[in-house]
C-alpha cells in the first residue's frame, strides 16, 4: 500500500502545478475525452450500472459514444414525457418532435427580430417584420421550418420575404435564395456547436 | 413542476398510453448483442456458439423545483439465459453544482475512476480453468455490498481537471455463513484530466478496502488494493495502459470445491485504439495478470498467470449499431505450471443500442 499512497502524493504535486489559464470550453473539451470507465458511462448515458454490470455498462457506453447514439438518439431513448435529454445528441422527444439543436440555434440567430409565431411542436418560426437603420425602405421576415429530430440539412429551411417602399407602397421582393441558404448554415453551425457543448 | 405534469398528462393521453398524470418521467432503453463466437481451446475440439444478450433498462427521473435531479433506474436482462441477477440501479442525486450521490447499489468508488485501457470490442472469451484465479480487471479488488453510498464530486473539484470519488458500504446485519461474503467497504478515487501538447490525458487512480465475513478460517490479505492508468487520446489514437495490485477472494459459492480462496494479485494492462474515418475502430490490446492464491487461512506459495492478447474491428453501421470482429488469445500458467487451458476464440456479430 506504501506503493500507493507514494503514487496519489506525486499525483497531489503534478495537479497543482498542472491545467493554469484553462478556458471553460478546454477544460469542457477535456471531460469530454475523459477515458475512465466512469466518465465513458457518465457522458454516454447508458442506463446500465457499474455497480453490478460494470463490463455491460462500458461496452454499452462505448457503443453509443462510438455510434453517435441510441438507435433513436444519444441517450435512453424513448422518452414519452418530453423532457429534453442533457446529453442527447438527437432526442426523440414526443413533446417537442424537432431536432431541439436546430431549434434553440434559430431561436438564438434570430432572436434580433421580433417573432409573430413560434410552434415547437410543428416546427416553425415566423418572424414579424424587420426594417433595419441603414435601409429604411425595405422591410424583410423570415419563416423558419424545422422538419424533424436529426440535426441534419435537410431538416432545416428558411424563407425570407422582403418588400420594398416604392410610392409609400410595401411591394415584394422576388424571394433571394442565396441569402435564404446562409441563414440556414448559420444556424445550422450554432446548432453544431450546441449539440457539442452540450457534451 | 405543475406545468410540467399537465403537460406530461396531456402527451401521455394524447397517446393513448395512459389516462393520469405521471410523477416522473421514464425513458426506455437498452441493448442487444447478437452474433457468434469460434473457440479454439488449447485442450479440447473446437466449437462455435451462438451469442445473445439482450438487455432493457427502464430509467426514471424527475427535478425537484430547487434543481436536484432524482432518477433511478431498473433493468431486465437476458444474457444467455444465465445472467438473471440484481439491475437496480441506484438512486441517484444530481445537485446544481455537479456534484452527485449515488444511494444504495452505489458500487465502489475506485471502481469508477480506473483507466478504459482498449481491448477488443467482441465478446468472445477463453474460459480458462476455473482454479485459475489471476486478475484481468483493473478494479478487481474494488467491492461493495448494495447497502452503501458513493459520492462523486463536480468536474473541476478543487483544482481545474479534478474530479474525485468517496464511497462506503455496510453489511445487511445477517448471520455470517461458510461463504465469505463482503462485509463493509470503502473506497477512493480521483480523475485528473490534462493536456500535454495537442494529446489529452487521463489519469485514473483509486484505492479501496474491504472486510470479509465468514465463518472458519479467516482470509489472510482481505481485500484491498490500488489501480492506476494513464490514458493519452492524440485526435483519432488513444494509448492507454494501467496497473493494479491488491489482495482479492473468490467465494466459496463460486465452485472452487467447497473453499474461500484468497487471492494475492496484480494485473497490468495496455491498448491502443485508432478511429478510422467517422466509421471504424481498430482495438489492440494485452493483458498480463498474476496471482498466488490459496485457501483461507493458508498462504499461496505458488503463481497463477494470465497472459492475453485481443483485438477488435467494429464498423458503425448505423446510429447506435455497430457490427464486430473481434479476436483474443489467451495462455494460461495455473499454481506454477505452465496448463493447456489457454486457448483462442473469434467473434462476429453486431451490438445495437437503443
Amino acid at each position: 500500500m506504501l506503493k500507493s499512497y507514494f503514487v496519489l502524493v506525486s499525483l497531489l504535486f503534478f495537479i497543482v502545478g498542472c491545467n493554469k489559464n484553462l478556458t471553460e470550453e478546454e477544460k469542457k473539451r477535456l471531460w469530454d475525452n475523459a477515458q475512465t470507465t466512469g466518465e465513458i458511462v457518465r457522458r454516454s448515458g447508458t442506463p446500465f450500472n457499474t455497480a453490478t454490470k460494470k463490463s455491460l455498462a462500458v461496452s454499452d457506453a462505448q457503443n453509443r459514444l462510438r455510434t453517435g447514439g441510441g438507435m433513436l438518439g444519444n441517450k435512453a431513448s424513448f422518452n414519452f414525457l418530453g423532457e429534453e435529454n442533457k446529453n442527447s445528441q438527437q432526442t426523440s422527444t414526443v413533446g417537442m418532435p424537432i431536432n431541439p439543436y436546430l431549434w434553440k440555434a434559430s431561436l438564438e440567430t434570430i432572436s434580433f427580430m421580433p417573432l409573430s409565431s413560434t410552434d415547437p411542436f410543428g416546427g416553425t418560426m415566423i418572424t414579424d417584420w424587420y426594417t433595419v437603420e441603414s435601409a429604411l425602405n425595405e422591410r424583410c421576415k423570415l419563416n423558419v421550418f424545422i422538419k424533424g429530430l436529426e440535426l441534419k440539412t435537410e431538416n432545416l429551411e428558411v424563407l425570407s420575404f422582403c418588400q420594398m417602399l416604392k410610392n409609400n407602397q410595401w411591394v415584394n421582393m422576388p424571394s433571394n435564395i442565396n441569402d435564404n441558404r446562409k441563414l440556414e448554415n448559420v444556424i445550422l453551425n450554432r446548432a453544431k456547436k450546441l449539440k457539442l457543448s452540450s457534451g | 413542476m405543475k406545468k410540467e405534469l399537465l403537460m406530461a398528462s396531456a402527451l401521455v393521453s394524447t397517446l393513448g398510453a395512459a389516462s393520469v398524470a405521471q410523477a416522473v418521467t421514464y425513458t426506455l432503453a437498452g441493448s442487444q448483442k447478437v452474433g457468434v463466437e469460434f473457440d479454439s481451446p488449447d485442450n479440447g475440439t473446437d466449437t462455435n456458439a451462438v451469442l445473445d444478450q439482450s438487455n432493457f433498462s427502464i430509467s426514471l427521473s424527475e427535478t425537484t423545483d430547487a434543481g436536484t435531479t432524482i432518477s433511478s433506474s431498473f433493468g431486465i436482462i437476458d444474457e444467455g439465459a444465465s445472467d438473471i441477477g440484481d439491475d437496480d440501479n441506484a438512486i441517484t442525486l444530481a445537485f446544481t453544482d455537479g456534484t452527485t450521490i449515488d444511494l444504495l447499489n452505489a458500487g465502489n468508488a475506485s471502481g469508477t475512476h480506473d483507466i478504459s485501457v482498449p481491448g477488443s470490442g467482441g465478446e468472445e472469451g477463453v474460459a480458462g480453468t476455473t482454479t485459475n484465479m489471476a486478475p484481468t480487471g483493473l478494479d478487481f479488488a474494488a467491492g461493495s455490498t448494495p447497502l452503501g453510498i458513493e459520492w462523486h464530486s463536480a468536474d473541476d473539484f478543487m483544482a481545474d481537471g479534478l474530479k474525485i470519488s468517496a464511497s462506503f458500504s455496510t453489511d445487511s446485519g445477517a448471520a455470517k455463513s461458510a461463504t465469505a461474503v463482503i462485509d463493509s467497504s470503502w473506497g477512493l478515487g480521483a480523475t485528473y484530466v490534462t493536456t500535454a501538447g495537442d494529446t489529452d490525458l487521463t489519469i485514473g487512480v483509486g484505492i479501496s478496502g474491504a472486510d470479509i465475513a465468514n465463518t472458519g478460517s479467516q482470509v489472510a490479505g482481505g481485500k484491498e488494493g490500488m489501480h492506476f492508468g494513464v490514458s493519452a487520446v492524440t485526435g483519432d489514437l488513444t494509448i492507454a495502459i494501467g496497473v493494479a495490485d491488491g489482495d482479492s477472494f473468490s467465494a466459496a459459492s463460486t465452485g472452487n470445491a467447497g473453499s474461500n480462496i484468497d487471492i494475492d494479485g496484480s494485473v497490468a494492462k495496455a491498448g491502443i485504439s485508432y478511429a478510422v474515418g467517422d466509421d471504424i475502430t481498430l482495438a489492440l490490446g494485452v493483458v498480463s495478470g498474476s496471482a498466488k492464491d490459496g485457501v483461507f487461512g493458508t498462504a499461496g506459495t505458488t503463481d497463477d498467470a494470465h497472459d492475453e492478447v485481443d483485438g477488435s474491428v467494429t464498423y458503425t453501421v448505423a446510429d447506435g449499431v455497430s457490427a464486430v470482429l473481434g479476436y483474443t488469445s489467451v495462455d494460461q500458467q495455473d499454481e506454477g505450471a505452465s496448463d493447456d487451458t489457454g486457448g483462442s476464440a473469434w467473434y462476429v456479430g453486431a451490438s445495437m443500442s437503443f
